[in-house]
């Protein structure tokens, strides 16, 4: 009796212990929600409230002006500028990348090339995105310097050009170039993501198509595009919202100029904030159209490729 | 047992990363005399000058300091970001060393004690060059900066080319020669005939700036609006001939081809002040690829108009807790005759205490320059520099004054009007206080 009367208490403490084990996991997850709300959510809520009120230069505190910033931001041909900019350099820079991704990806995982060295290959493309931005800025914008850069010398030399031209005070040259240096810095990445994602397709599939006669150009298409589409969006999604924050090319190579034409949102949004007046509310308000711009890009891209792949099934 | 002391553990763990994020900011101030250690003196720079002054000068002669000095070195383009949103905190460092196309707008934050009241500072302000205390003024005239230096300009030229091209053998005889605007045309004109167009007159039509910058009337803000002086439609026009009749190569400033015409035979000369002959022309007159150097072949005369470009003020923050010991240390660095005169010989920088200047300009001769007395020839020129120019304002509409309006003009790819309009638009955008009609 007194052994049970004994054992009965500890049966409880022991379930008692091990509800207590599971607030452990609460402890374990803490860091991520810790560094999230004071790194990330906070500032983006602060950012919203200053969206609402006249904080700039030296103030530290503010006074709410309702949607006045929104007003004045819409009507600011450098912001509308900006955000036009930004579209022409992405969409110049995504469509070569993601064709050229696929190519790439196509002839890795051939099994007709069946090529040797992809590893090798694969590394060679993704190496301009281990390089950090600023010196690729540096190293572009020496390449093309006016009037004695090599791309200018070597120009001259063989005749296809007479005089120098000035690169960076060309509209359409100096977005190409930026453009450029973005196509040139993600296809890399875009193609390793591109490779595993159709390295992940049921080998039984192709095979089964195979077995009925496809060529591979067939699969490729039949098989393997439709069954790409995920990874596709995630490309897609991903690279819209990294072409959205465009920041270190444009600026460091020519500063937005020439013309203003390759000021882009985050360029606007920094020299806002720390150059001239260091009108933080304007910065804000900026800030929470670009997230409005992102969030509606989206929504959108994701609703049009969803509903295709419904459809599809 | 165990558990209760894995979960001791991990509170502490969690409780010591909570407290560094709180405390992290707060290390290094002067507040810092927690846990027995040294208090601490904190020195933000921009440039690495500050390093050797309080190293290899200021401690070695006050080796017994009761606190420790931390200095704190940011490149240029990343200070201001940086100093900006904790100036006005506890966080803040005490000393901060300001560079002039951004030090009226500390000058005039409200942010920086007022120097007047130590005097260690006012006891020998009187030879500092006037202008120097001018640009630390604020408009309440409280003085809150100080600097070592004062930066006359010139214009750096070759004199084997003036010899073969244009005839003219002495330093006099070039100044003669481009003594105002219209000379300086007219020279480079020649210039061009008499090499064919080989060799510019100039690099950049930045070399055409910053003389026609220190010559303004105003500044660019006065009572809240934007004023375009005279003078930067003269050198618009200026900037527009020089480039449509292939007189200057049209490097970007500061760009690689313009350090490269430093050591080559197609630039006649550059405009540079006095920090521009040690830290840019000398570095640069040696060609990387063939060795020859173009070293003893410059000669320096005052050009088409006096003018100052850069120079270093330090200020003390309001929020230091330290201000005697930072006093002090200003004191040394801007004040302290032994300190400047040891300073300018062995750096060959210009300073700007007159007493000291004075003391040692006659025994000069610079080999760089053929043998010419660089020092006295920069001091003539500094009683004519103008400080009521500079604003607060300066490193962002100069800025987009070149961007906006002096390139795209000069380069013909807009009419004048135009690049103004496109000028006036980017000032408001930078500025939406200011008024720019």
């Amino acid at each position: 009796m007194t052994t049970k009367a004994v054992a009965q208490p500890d049966k409880g403490r022991k379930k008692y212990k091990f509800t207590m084990y599971h607030r452990y996991a609460y402890l374990f997850i803490a860091p991520f929600f810790i560094a999230f709300i004071t790194f990330n959510l906070y500032p983006t809520l602060y950012t919203i409230l200053l969206s609402f009120t006249d904080l700039k230069g030296w103030a530290t505190e503010f006074n709410f002006v309702g949607l006045e910033n929104y007003k004045n931001i819409i009507q600011n041909p450098f912001f509308t500028k900006s955000v036009g900019n930004t579209f022409i350099l992405w969409t110049v820079n995504f469509i070569p990348q993601i064709i050229l991704a696929f190519f790439l990806a196509y002839t890795f995982t051939s099994r007709r090339l069946n090529m040797r060295g992809t590893e090798f290959f694969k590394t060679v493309f993704y190496l301009p995105n281990i390089i950090t931005a600023a010196s690729i800025a540096v190293l572009y914008s020496a390449l093309f310097s006016y009037p004695q850069g090599p791309i200018n010398l070597f120009l001259q030399d063989i005749g296809l050009l007479e005089k120098p031209f000035d690169f960076f005070r060309s509209v359409p040259a100096t977005r190409l170039i930026v453009s450029y240096i973005q196509f040139w810095m993600w296809y890399g990445q875009t193609t390793i993501i591109i490779v595993a994602a159709i390295l992940s397709i049921d080998e039984s599939l192709i095979e089964a198509a195979r077995v009925d006669g496809a060529n591979d150009w067939k699969i490729f298409r039949h098989i393997t595009l439709p069954l790409m589409k995920p990874i596709t969006l995630y490309i897609l999604i991903t690279s819209m919202i990294g072409g959205l924050q465009m920041f270190d090319i444009p600026l460091l190579l020519t500063n937005g100029q020439p013309d203003n034409s390759v000021e882009t949102m985050m360029t606007f949004i920094y020299k806002q904030a720390f150059t001239g007046g260091r009108s933080m509310n304007v910065a804000a308000t900026a800030s929470v159209m670009l997230l409005i711009i992102s969030i509606i890009l989206s929504i959108l891209v994701y609703r049009v490729l969803r509903d295709r792949t419904e459809k599809g099934s | 047992m165990k558990r209760k002391w894995l979960l001791a553990l991990m509170a502490i763990a969690v409780a010591l990363v909570l407290a560094a994020c709180g405390g992290g900011g707060g290390d290094g101030d002067g507040d810092s005399a927690d846990g027995g250690g040294k208090d601490v003196l904190e020195v933000w720079s921009f440039t690495d000058e500050a390093e050797k002054m309080i190293t290899e000068y200021y401690l070695k002669d006050n080796p017994d300091l009761p606190y420790e000095i931390k200095i704190v070195q940011t490149p240029t383009d990343q200070f201001e970001q940086k100093l900006d949103p904790i100036l006005g905190s506890d966080n803040a460092p005490d000393v901060v060393f300001l560079e002039q196309m951004f030090v009226k707008k500390y000058v005039e934050s409200g942010m920086l004690e007022d120097l007047s009241q130590f005097d260690a500072i006012m006891s020998n302000i009187d030879p500092t060059v006037d202008y120097v205390v001018q640009v630390g003024t604020n408009s309440n005239g409280e003085f809150v900066a100080n600097a070592w230096q004062a930066t006359p300009g010139a214009f750096f030229y070759r004199d084997s080319m003036a010899k073969e091209y244009l005839g003219l053998e002495t330093p006099e005889e070039v100044q003669a020669a481009i003594s105002d605007w219209n000379k300086f045309y007219e020279t480079a004109v020649k210039l061009k005939e008499a090499t064919n167009g080989e060799v510019y007159m100039i690099s950049t039509i930045n070399d055409l700036f910053f003389p026609h910058y220190g010559t303004r009337s105003t500044g660019w803000v006065e009572d809240g609006k934007l004023m375009i002086d005279e003078s930067l439609y003269e050198l618009m026009d200026l900037a527009k001939t020089f480039v449509q009749e292939g007189l200057t190569l049209d490097a970007p400033g500061e760009s690689e081809a313009y350090f490269a015409g430093m050591s080559s035979d197609y630039i006649f000369g550059y405009t540079l002040p006095t920090w521009g002959l040690h830290y840019w022309l000398k570095p640069n007159a040696e060609n990387a690829d063939t060795g020859e150097t173009t070293a003893g072949d410059w000669r320096m005369v005052m050009g088409p108009a006096p003018y100052f470009r850069g120079g270093t003020w330090i200020g003390i923050t309001k929020t230091s807790d330290m201000k005697e010991e930072a006093a002090d240390l200003i004191a040394y660095l801007t004040v302290n005759e032994d300190f400047l005169t040891k300073w300018a010989q062995d750096t060959g920088d210009f300073v700007a205490n007159m007493n000291v200047v004075n003391a040692i300009k006659d025994n000069y001769s610079e080999e760089f320059l053929g043998g010419q007395n660089h020092y006295a020839a920069f001091a003539e020129q500094v009683p004519n520099i103008q400080a009521k120019v500079i604003t607060e304002y300066d490193q962002t509409i100069n800025g987009l004054f070149i961007d906006h309006a002096l390139t795209p003009y000069s380069k013909g790819e807009v009419d004048k009007d135009t690049a103004i309009e496109d000028f006036k638009a980017a000032v408001q955008n930078a500025y939406p206080d200011i008024s720019v009609d």
